[in-house]
């Protein structure tokens, strides 16, 4: 599904991503983690084609994002790590807004976005200014409005940040749903309990490189270790090569 | 190390941080346009007062301007009127400045928060606050007055020293505007919650500069320099002498300017205790009123409302006004026309639209009015009047069009994660407000060349050229907008008084004058040739061809390149936010 070849991105002088490769399959929920500054967003920004590389090749779907961006667009979902939006539209005008930006304002999808906002419990601000959403209400919206055009790649930045628990375990449950029902899921987090709960691989990037990367038990390799011991093994022991 | 200066310290610091990243080259062109208009003030000024210089006890009595100069004189007169008329606009634009300034710092500042919940004091931090939004109000008269004030120690042949008592001085007067402008703020603060009256003061603050704007044309400087007849020489003169409006502070200060250029050192005193006692006890007034109700107003600030004063769909109701829009129109041209609408600072700006539209008409028919009979000069001011009007929806570009990327701000990312190509980005950019502006454009054109009453085929002419200099403006705007885009601008004006919004006036100035004077010559040809019926030689003809192909290159450059600049700047942004 997506396919990452040697990418790089640097602001400036500082590198922030060294030689990313990647190969994910479809249909499976996978796990990007990484300390703070690893580069996961920056990473993710790329990947959506939001940001372009400084050098690489990046495919979805088996097409380069470089040179058909509109097709990889209209197959993957994005939702950013902080959830801005338009303040002075109403929810309800937000999602017709989206709906026909991906050229997808029909009955159906209307009627997908009815049934999202009641799974959300965000149902009586439907017609309500953005402006006076909580954190939390902001990130249901861009979560739910990324989802309208069904698309087989769903990429997510840091998805419970700010969510309740009710809402942290719907949309829990909404990511196996989707990819049991064909779609695939990037999602960062630096939450060892949500990459362990939901997500069938996980890599591990630090200070811009992937450091380990595999399911649950390939990474343990048959020690008994949390993925929390695990993950603090692993950036530790960066931080001692880097160190000698 | 004391609280107040950390702070200092640290807004300093994030000045400093922030402009590492822009370019030593953007720095030389924004400082060299600076010291140009500078310059041109000073010297603006400069030849204004040397010819004022004449009016003083001439001896050629050939009008009725020249008869009353031997009377008195008129010239130092007239100078001492229009330093007092220049502050008194200053005095205006600072009281709006202040305003404003003083809204966004002391309630609407991200920073604030954070301070309150350190252990400083309230009062302290509404100080800094105070001294934020005075300072960044003021500053830049400062700038202007030192351009004009050096012309007129130049033509007062005084030494230099006597800058010295108005630069005093404008301590205390620029305190007047700063501690009235805090204290409107306060009050209202106090008793509404700033985020509902905010979109009241966005609203209130274009009204404001409109009125200021009638008004000073209202005051008609012009007047200055006409004298109709013998029988107004008496109240000329006694117009002159009184200062109007004795008890502003700009009057003050002129007055102290005068005096100090006159060498009346025992006129200063007057002024200079009115000045100084007004100043300072705004400053304790606003003190006062800090110490009393900056914490109280500032909670009361961050109350969340969004049943704004202006605000149509205070309702709970369950109406998209998105869907009511036609089905056929652009889901960018839909979103960008109820954002406009919901947004007072914008749309308000209108406002300002028409009183510049206005007054501009007004002083098209004072010309007529004067009866400028020479049949020829009609026709030079309807070819200029292109590049006036070029001017003024220049200004409306920049303030609609250029803004318009970066108010796409931090929510950019939804367009570029969306399949919708930047490059489309920019032409829906560019086709919500250029319609408009085309429109305001040619009508005022129109109009103009009809009181000037032009024949038909400079009536064509001047219809070609506007649309091509509103289309190139409008496109200019946008593709500036793109290349310097600010997304986390806290107002509109931050987001076009900055580089990109300097360097596109300079852009779309720099092409409405070699677009414009290269038809000069060829007009003049063609006019020789059809209506004189003269000969044209192939020397002139080719002179002719050559200008007009410079025309035609100016129009590409300072069109196609911005423009595909803008959009790959706009693929490959980098910045945090999206
Ligand atoms: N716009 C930018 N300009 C310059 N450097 C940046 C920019 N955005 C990110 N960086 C740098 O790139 C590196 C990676 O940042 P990134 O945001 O990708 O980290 P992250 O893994 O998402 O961290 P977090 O877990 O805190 O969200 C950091 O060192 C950061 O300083
Ligand atoms: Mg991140």
């Amino acid at each position: 599904m997506i396919r990452l070849d040697n990418v790089k991105k640097s602001y400036g002088d500082h590198q922030a991503v060294k030689g990313l490769s990647l190969e994910i399959a479809p249909n499976q929920v996978f796990g990007f983690l990484g300390p703070n500054g690893a580069g996961k967003t920056t990473s993710i920004k790329m990947l959506t084609g939001i940001m372009p590389p400084s050098s690489g090749e990046i495919y979805i779907d088996g097409c380069s994002l470089v040179q058909n961006p509109i097709h990889c667009k209209t197959i993957t979902g994005y939702v950013p790590d902080r959830p801005y939006v338009y303040e002075k539209l109403k929810a309800w005008e937000f999602v017709e807004f989206i709906l026909d930006l991906y050229q997808n304002n029909n009955k159906n999808s209307q009627d997908l976005a009815h049934y999202y906002f009641e799974l959300f419990k965000i149902d009586d601000a439907k017609y309500k200014i953005i402006e006076d959403f909580s954190h939390g209400m902001k990130q249901k919206l861009v979560i739910l409005s990324s989802l309208l055009h069904r698309p087989k790649l769903l990429v997510i930045d840091e998805p419970m940040v700010g969510l309740d628990p009710r809402g942290a375990k719907t949309l829990k449950k909404l990511f196996r749903d989707l990819a049991d029902s064909g779609t695939t899921i990037f999602l960062s987090t630096h939450t060892m309990a949500v990459a362990q709960e939901v997500c069938d691989n996980i890599a591990i990037i630090n200070k811009g490189n992937i450091v380990a990367q595999g399911t649950m038990d390939e990474l343990r390799q048959g020690q008994d270790h949390s993925l929390e011991q695990l993950f603090l093994q692993i950036t530790e022991e960066e931080l001692l090569e880097q160190g000698s | 190390m004391n609280l107040r200066h950390l702070i200092f310290r640290n807004r300093f610091r994030s000045f400093v941080n922030s402009s590492n990243g822009k370019n030593f080259a953007q720095w030389l062109i924004f400082g060299s346009f600076l010291v140009l208009v500078l310059v041109m003030i000073y010297f603006g000024t400069f030849s204004l007062l040397k010819k004022l210089d004449t009016l003083n006890g001439t001896e050629n009595y050939g009008s009725a301007l020249d008869l009353a100069s031997s009377v008195i004189s008129v010239g130092n007169l007239i100078k001492e009127r229009l330093l007092s008329m220049v502050i008194l606009s200053i005095f205006f634009l600072l009281m709006f400045s202040n305003v404003i300034s003083s809204i966004s710092h002391i309630f609407l500042s991200k920073d604030t928060e954070l301070l309150i919940s350190s252990p400083i004091s309230p009062y302290q931090i509404f100080q800094i606050r105070f001294f934020e939004a005075g300072f960044s109000s003021s500053w830049m008269s400062f700038f202007f007055f030192f351009p004009v004030l050096l012309a007129y120690v130049q033509n007062y042949q005084v030494a230099y020293s006597s800058l010295f008592p108005f630069f005093l001085a404008l301590i205390p007067f620029l305190m007047i505007p700063a501690s009235l402008g805090v204290s409107f703020a306060l009050i209202t603060a106090r008793y509404f919650p700033i985020k509902r009256s905010k979109r009241v003061f966005q609203f209130m603050s274009v009204f404001f500069l409109t009125i200021i704007l009638v008004l000073l044309r209202v005051l008609q400087p012009e007047k200055l320099f006409q004298i109709n007849g013998i029988h107004e020489i008496q109240t000329f003169i006694s117009n002159l002498q009184i200062p109007f409006y004795q008890h502003l502070p700009s009057t003050w200060l002129s007055k102290i300017a005068i005096s100090s250029f006159t060498n009346q050192s025992q006129l200063l005193f007057e002024p200079a205790v009115y000045l100084f006692g007004t100043g300072f006890f705004l400053l304790f007034l606003v003190n006062l009123l800090g110490k009393l109700f900056f914490y109280t107003a500032w909670c009361k600030s961050q109350e969340t409302s969004s049943q704004g004063v202006l605000e149509q769909d205070s309702k709970q109701n369950t109406s998209s006004f998105y869907s009511q829009l036609p089905l056929h129109l652009n889901p960018i041209h839909k979103k960008d026309f109820i954002l406009f609408f919901r947004n007072p600072e914008l749309w308000s700006q209108i406002f300002l639209i028409f009183a510049m539209v206005g007054l501009y008409l007004y002083n098209i028919n004072l010309l007529h009015l004067d009866k400028l009979s020479i049949y020829n000069v009609a026709r030079f001011i309807s070819f200029l009047n292109v590049a006036f009007v070029g001017f003024i929806t220049t200004s409306i570009s920049m303030r609609f069009l250029y803004p318009s990327i970066s108010l796409e701000g931090p929510a950019f990312w939804i367009l570029k994660a969306s399949p919708f190509s930047m490059s489309d980005l920019l032409y829906k950019k560019f086709t919500f407000f250029t319609p408009f502006i085309l429109v305001i454009g040619n009508a005022m054109t129109l109009l103009a060349n009809y009181i000037l009453d032009v024949p038909w085929w400079l009536f064509v002419i001047n219809a070609i050229n506007i649309s091509i200099v509103c289309f190139v403006n409008s496109l200019l705007a946008i593709s500036f907008g793109a290349l310097f885009p600010n997304y986390r601008a806290e107002n509109l004006n931050k987001i076009f008084m900055s580089f990109g919004g300097t360097f596109y006036m300079i852009a779309s100035l720099s092409f409405m004058f070699i677009f414009l004077s290269s038809q000069g010559f060829p007009i003049y040809l063609a006019y020789k040739h059809y209506v004189r019926l003269a000969d044209i030689s192939t020397y002139h003809l080719s002179i002719a061809a050559l200008s007009i192909l410079i025309g035609l290159l100016s129009l590409v450059l300072f069109s196609v390149v911005p423009y595909k600049k803008a959009r790959s700047a706009l693929i490959s942004h980098e910045d945090g936010c999206i």
